[in-house]
C-alpha cells in the first residue's frame, strides 16, 4: 500500500589511529562519521514526497517532538532550522495505545503530521524531554513499563509498543530499555538486563512488527561496567541468533541521563559499546550539552536526543557557544574584556540568558552573523527579552529556531572535523574556551 | 519644488474635495521645511500624492484626500461599498482590510514571516499594553515599534482608552484626564490626551487613534453617553494640538455617541470639520444588541466624509465585516481570529470548525478545501484534532489559517467591489454562512443563531436592505 522504506547505516570515516595507544579494544571508542540511508520505493504511486533516497549524516541530533510536532515549531519550519539533517524523534508515549493512533492512516506519522521532509523518523519508548521522570518506573509485576505520557502515568506492554509502531510506521524503532536508577543495587541491575533482553527477543521473534522498520536494541546495566558489558554481549548474541537480525541497525545506550561525571559516562559508554559492531548506529539519549556531546562523539556515539536546545529555549536561553576551533580560540582571549566590563547577565560561556535585563535595549541579533530565521530577520535580543517578559509564545519560538540552527551547525562542524582528522583540535579549543569562562 | 505646478492645478484640487492638510503640505514643502529623512517610506506617500494630483478624477464619486502622512484614493464603489487604497508612510494598504491585533508587540504565535505569508497589510498594537511593557520610551530608543518588532508594513496603535476601561479599575474621568489603577501593580496612572499623543508618537505607528471618553456600549446611561460624546470632541482637539509627528503619523478621530443615533450624528457633525486623515466608529462591539450595532454604524458612516478612510473598531466576525463593508466601512480589527484559534476553532466559509470535536478524528481534509494557507497545505483536520488545545504549536497552526482566512475574505470583498459584483458576493457569502440545509460532511457550526426558517438573522437582512442589498429568500 504505502511506500517501503528500508534503513541502512554505513560508516564514512572512523578515526582509529589516535585512540589505539592504550592498546586493547579502544577502536570502538573513536569519533566517526556515517550516513543513515533510507531507501523508499513508491509502491502506491501516491505521493512523490516519499519516493527516493533520504540521507542523514551522523553524528547528529534528533528533533524532539510533542505528539509528532516539533515542540513550538511547525515541522517544516523545524526541519529548516535543523537544516534538514536531524532525525525526528516520536516518543510512542505520546500515542500510548490503540485509540490514540486510530486517526493515523496508511501513510503513518510521516504523512499524518507532515514529517515528509524528515530524513529519518525514529520512534522511541522514552520521551527525551520527560525522561528524567520515567527512568525508574518499571513495574515489577507485569512485563510492561510505566512512562509519564501527556495523558498521565501509563503502563505500556511490549506488544502495545509494536501495535503503536505499526500505526506510526517509523523508519526506526528504539526498543524499550529498563533503566537503572543511580542508587539501585545489584539485583535491580540484573533485573533490568534480563527484562530489556526479554523485550528485545520477544520483538525479534514474534513477527508482530510490520513493514521494514529498523530496530535499535537497548543496552542497560546502570553504572556497573561488568554488568553493562555482559548485557551488551548478550544483546548482540540474541541479535545474531535471530532470523530478524538484519532489522537491528543499531543500539540505544541507556542509563546516561542521570548527570553522571564525565569519567563515569565514558566508562559506561565503553562498557556498552565494546561488544557492538562498528557497523551499528549508536544512539545515546540523555547527553546534550555541548561538552557532553563532544565527549560522547569522541567515544563513538552517532545520535543524540535533541532535548538540549529545546530545554534551553524554554528556560529563556539562546545557544551562543563558538562553532569552530578558531572562533573558540578567539573567544577564549576575549573573555577578559567582557569580564572586566562587569556585565553579569546570568549567561554562561555557552548560552545567553535572554531574561536578563542587560538585553533590554540590545539591538543585536542573538548571534551576530547567524543565518537562522530569527537572527536573519533580524529579531533583536531586546525584542526577544520583551517577548519572554510578557510571556508571548513567540519569544520561545524564536529561541527554538535559533537554538536548533546553532545546534545543527555544531554537529556539522563535528562531522567536518572528524572527516579531516581535526576533531581533537576542535574539542580541545572548545574545552579551553569553556574553562577560561568557568 | 513641485509646489508650483500643483498650485496651478487649483480647479482639479477643488473637485477632489481636498482638505486644508494639502495646503499645509505644499506650504511646508515650498518653504523647504518638513522632515529631513525622506526614506523609502515617505516616498510612498509622496508618490501617491503625486499620482492623485496628476490624474484626473474618474468621477465625482471617486473621491480622494491627501494629508501629510496619508493618501486615500477611492478606486471603485458599488452601492455603499468602497474599494480604496490608503497609502501610509510604510505601506500602501488595499481597502477594505482586516487588521490582526498584536497586543504586546506580537500577533500571538505568529512570526512576521507568517504574517507576510498570510498577506497581512497592517498590524495593530495596543498602546496600553505597550506602554506598560516595554514602555514607549524604550520603543522609541529602539527606533519605533516597526523596528522593535521587525515589521516593515503598516501599523496602527489604539489610544489605550478602551483597555483602561476594560482592564483597569477606573478611578475617575474628568475633563482633564482619565485616572485609573493598574490592578496588578496598584499604580495609579493619569492619562491626558496630550500624554496619549506623546506615547503614540514615540511608538511611531502609521495611524494613531485619538483618546476618546469610552463608555461601555451596554451602559444604558443617556446622560453619561452625552457627556462622553462632547468630551471626546474636546479631547480630539487637544490630541490634534499635541500630535508632534504629522509628517509620519496620521491621527484618526473616533465617533462616539453610545447607542443613541442622534448623538452619533452629532458626534460626526462635530468631528468632520476637524478634517482628520481618517475616522473611526468607536464604542461598539462590546456586546450590544446587533440591531443597535448596525444602526449606529450606519448612522455614523452616512455622515463621515466620502474621501476619508472609515474604520469600525473591534469588529472581526466575518458576517459583521461583510455587513459593515456594505454600509461603507473600510477597516476592521479584532483579536477573534487568533484568540479562537487558541481554543481550537478554525474559521471556514460555512462557519466555525471546533476541531476538538470527535467528528474530526478521522477527517483527512484540510481545514478548508482551496485555502492557500501554510496549514491547509500541510495538515489535516484529523491531525489538528489530536493537538488543538493540547500542544502550543496547534494555536500557531490554526492562527495561520484563521488570519489567512480573514485576508482571503477581504481579498474576495475587494475583488467583488472592483468588478461590480459585491451584491452577488454578499448573497453567496450569507447563503454559505446560513445554509438552509447543511451537507452531511459539513461539520461547521454558524457564528450566530440563524432564524428558525433557516434564513440569515433579521439584523443582517435589515442592515443589508439599508445598504441596498437584498438577500434572496
Ligand atoms: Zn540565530
Ligand atoms: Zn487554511
Amino acid at each position: 500500500m504505502c511506500a517501503r522504506r528500508v534503513v541502512s547505516f554505513a560508516l564514512d570515516h572512523a578515526k582509529y589511529a589516535q585512540n589505539n595507544d592504550d592498546g586493547g579494544n579502544a577502536s570502538s571508542l573513536a569519533p566517526r562519521t556515517g550516513t543513515i540511508t533510507v531507501l523508499s520505493d513508491q509502491s502506491d504511486g501516491k505521493s512523490a514526497s516519499t519516493a527516493g533516497t533520504q540521507k542523514l549524516l551522523t553524528p547528529t541530533s534528533l528533533v524532539c517532538t510533542r505528539r509528532a510536532s516539533a515542540h513550538l515549531l511547525e515541522n517544516d519550519r523545524a526541519q529548516k532550522a535543523y537544516r534538514t539533517n536531524a532525525a525526528v524523534c516520536v516518543p510512542i508515549t505520546h500515542f500510548p495505545g490503540e485509540k490514540y493512533v486510530a486517526g493515523i492512516q496508511s501513510g503513518g506519522i510521516r504523512e499524518f503530521a507532515n514529517l515528509r521532509a524528515a530524513p529519518v523518523v525514529v520512534a522511541t519508548c522514552d520521551d527525551p524531554i520527560r525522561s528524567e521522570y520515567s527512568y525508574s518506573q518499571t513495574t515489577n509485576k507485569s512485563k510492561g513499563f510505566y512512562r509519564l505520557t501527556p495523558f498521565g502515568w501509563l503502563s505500556l506492554q511490549p506488544n502495545q509498543v509494536r501495535t503503536i509502531a505499526n500505526a506510526i510506521k517509523p523508519d526506526v524503532l528504539a526498543l524499550p530499555i529498563d533503566d537503572v536508577p543511580p542508587a539501585a543495587g545489584k539485583r535491580r541491575r540484573e533485573t533490568a538486563v534480563s527484562r530489556t533482553h526479554a523485550w528485545l527477543t520477544e520483538t525479534l521473534d514474534d513477527g508482530e512488527l510490520q513493514g521494514d522498520v529498523a530496530l535499535l536494541a537497548g543496552l542497560t546495566g546502570g553504572t556497573d561496567e561488568v554488568v553493562r558489558a555482559r548485557a551488551a554481549k548478550l544483546t548482540m548474541e540474541a541479535v545474531r541468533a535471530s532470523s530478524a537480525c538484519s532489522r537491528v541497525v543499531g543500539v540505544t545506550v541507556g542509563g546516561l541521563a542521570h548527570g553522571y561525571p564525565a569519567d563515569t559516562t565514558k566508562a559506561m559508554l565503553a562498557a556498552s559499546l565494546e561488544a557492538v559492531p562498528e557497523s551499528m548506529v549508536r544512539y545515546a539519549p540523555g547527553l546534550g550539552a555541548p561538552d557532553d556531546v563532544l565527549r560522547a562523539v569522541a567515544s563513538g556515539v552517532d545520535l543524540f536526543d535533541g532535548a538540549y536546545p529545546l530545554t534551553c529555549a524554554s528556560d529563556g536561553y539562546a545557544l551562543t557557544f563558538p562553532l569552530t576551533a578558531q572562533a573558540a580560540r578567539d573567544a577564549t582571549h576575549e573573555v577578559d574584556a567582557s569580564a572586566s566590563a562587569g556585565v553579569d547577565v546570568g549567561s554562561d560561556a555557552s548560552k545567553m540568558n535572554l531574561r536578563a535585563v542587560a538585553y533590554r535595549t540590545d539591538a543585536r541579533p542573538l548571534v551576530v552573523g547567524c543565518t537562522c530565521e530569527a537572527c536573519s530577520r533580524p529579531y533583536t535580543r531586546a525584542y526577544i527579552h520583551h517577548l519572554l517578559n510578557v510571556h508571548e509564545l513567540l519569544g520561545e519560538m524564536l529561541l527554538e529556531v535559533h537554538n536548533a540552527h546553532h545546534y545543527s551547525l555544531f554537529f556539522e562542524e563535528m562531522r567536518r572535523t572528524v572527516d579531516d582528522n581535526s576533531f581533537d583540535d576542535f574539542a580541545n579549543a572548545h574545552f579551553a574556551y569553556r574553562s577560561a569562562h568557568a | 519644488m513641485d509646489a508650483a505646478p500643483r498650485r496651478g492645478n487649483n480647479n482639479k484640487r477643488r473637485r477632489r474635495e481636498e482638505d486644508s492638510f494639502e495646503e499645509f503640505v505644499s506650504d511646508e514643502e515650498g518653504g523647504g521645511g518638513g522632515s529631513g529623512d525622506d526614506d523609502d517610506g515617505s516616498s510612498l506617500v509622496s508618490s501617491a500624492r503625486a499620482r492623485v494630483l496628476s490624474s484626473p478624477p474618474l468621477s465625482t464619486l471617486l473621491a480622494s484626500s491627501i494629508s501629510p502622512a496619508l493618501v486615500f484614493e477611492l478606486s471603485s464603489r458599488e452601492k455603499r461599498a468602497r474599494r480604496a487604497t490608503m497609502t501610509t508612510h510604510h505601506f500602501a494598504c488595499q481597502l477594505p482590510m482586516f487588521m490582526p491585533v498584536g497586543t504586546q508587540g506580537s500577533v500571538k504565535g505568529l512570526t512576521a514571516l507568517d504574517l507576510e505569508n498570510a498577506r497581512v497589510q497592517l498590524i495593530l498594537g495596543n498602546t496600553y499594553h505597550l506602554e506598560q511593557r516595554p514602555g514607549s520610551a524604550l520603543i522609541e530608543t529602539m527606533g519605533g515599534l516597526h523596528n522593535f518588532v521587525s515589521w516593515k508594513q503598516a501599523m496602527l496603535t489604539d489610544s489605550g482608552g478602551f483597555q483602561m476601561v476594560s482592564l483597569s479599575d477606573l478611578l475617575e474621568v474628568s475633563e482633564h484626564a482619565v485616572t485609573f489603577q493598574d490592578p496588578a501593580t496598584g499604580n495609579t496612572t493619569t492619562l491626558t490626551p496630550e500624554h496619549c499623543m506623546q506615547v503614540q508618537n514615540r511608538i511611531g505607528a502609521d495611524i494613531m487613534m485619538a483618546l476618546d471618553d469610552v463608555v461601555s456600549s451596554t451602559a444604558n446611561d443617556p446622560k453619561r453617553y452625552e457627556e462622553a460624546t462632547y468630551r471626546t470632541t474636546r479631547w480630539l482637539k487637544r490630541c490634534i494640538a499635541a500630535h508632534k509627528r504629522t509628517d509620519r503619523q496620521s491621527l484618526f478621530g473616533i465617533v462616539q455617541g453610545g447607542l443613541d443615533l442622534a448623538l452619533r450624528r452629532k458626534s460626526c457633525e462635530e468631528l468632520v470639520p476637524l478634517n482628520l486623515p481618517g475616522y473611526a466608529v468607536g464604542g461598539l462591539s462590546g456586546g450590544e444588541d446587533k440591531a443597535n450595532f448596525w444602526r449606529c454604524v450606519d448612522a455614523s458612516l452616512e455622515l463621515l466624509p466620502e474621501n476619508k478612510p472609515r474604520y469600525v473598531m473591534g469588529v472581526g466576525y466575518p458576517v459583521d465585516i461583510v455587513v459593515c463593508v456594505a454600509l461603507g466601512a473600510d477597516m476592521f480589527d479584532c483579536v477573534y481570529p487568533t484568540r479562537t484559534a487558541r481554543f481550537g476553532t478554525a474559521m471556514v466559509s460555512s462557519g466555525l470548525l471546533k476541531l476538538r470535536s470527535r467528528s474530526f478524528a478521522n477527517d483527512m481534509r484540510p481545514i478548508e478545501a482551496g485555502c492557500d494557507c501554510a496549514t491547509c497545505k500541510r495538515y489535516t483536520r484529523a491531525y489538528l484534532h489530536t493537538i488543538v488545545t493540547r500542544e502550543p504549536v496547534a494555536s500557531s497552526l490554526v492562527s495561520v489559517h484563521n488570519v489567512r482566512y480573514m485576508m482571503r475574505l477581504m481579498e474576495q470583498i475587494r475583488e467583488a467591489i472592483e468588478n461590480n459584483r459585491f451584491e452577488a458576493f454578499v448573497q453567496q457569502f450569507m447563503r454559505k454562512q446560513f445554509p438552509r440545509v447543511r451537507a452531511n460532511d459539513d461539520y461547521a457550526v454558524p457564528y450566530e443563531k440563524m432564524e428558525e426558517d433557516g434564513r440569515a438573522p433579521v439584523w443582517v437582512r435589515e442592515a443589508l436592505a439599508k445598504a441596498g442589498i437584498a438577500l434572496k429568500s
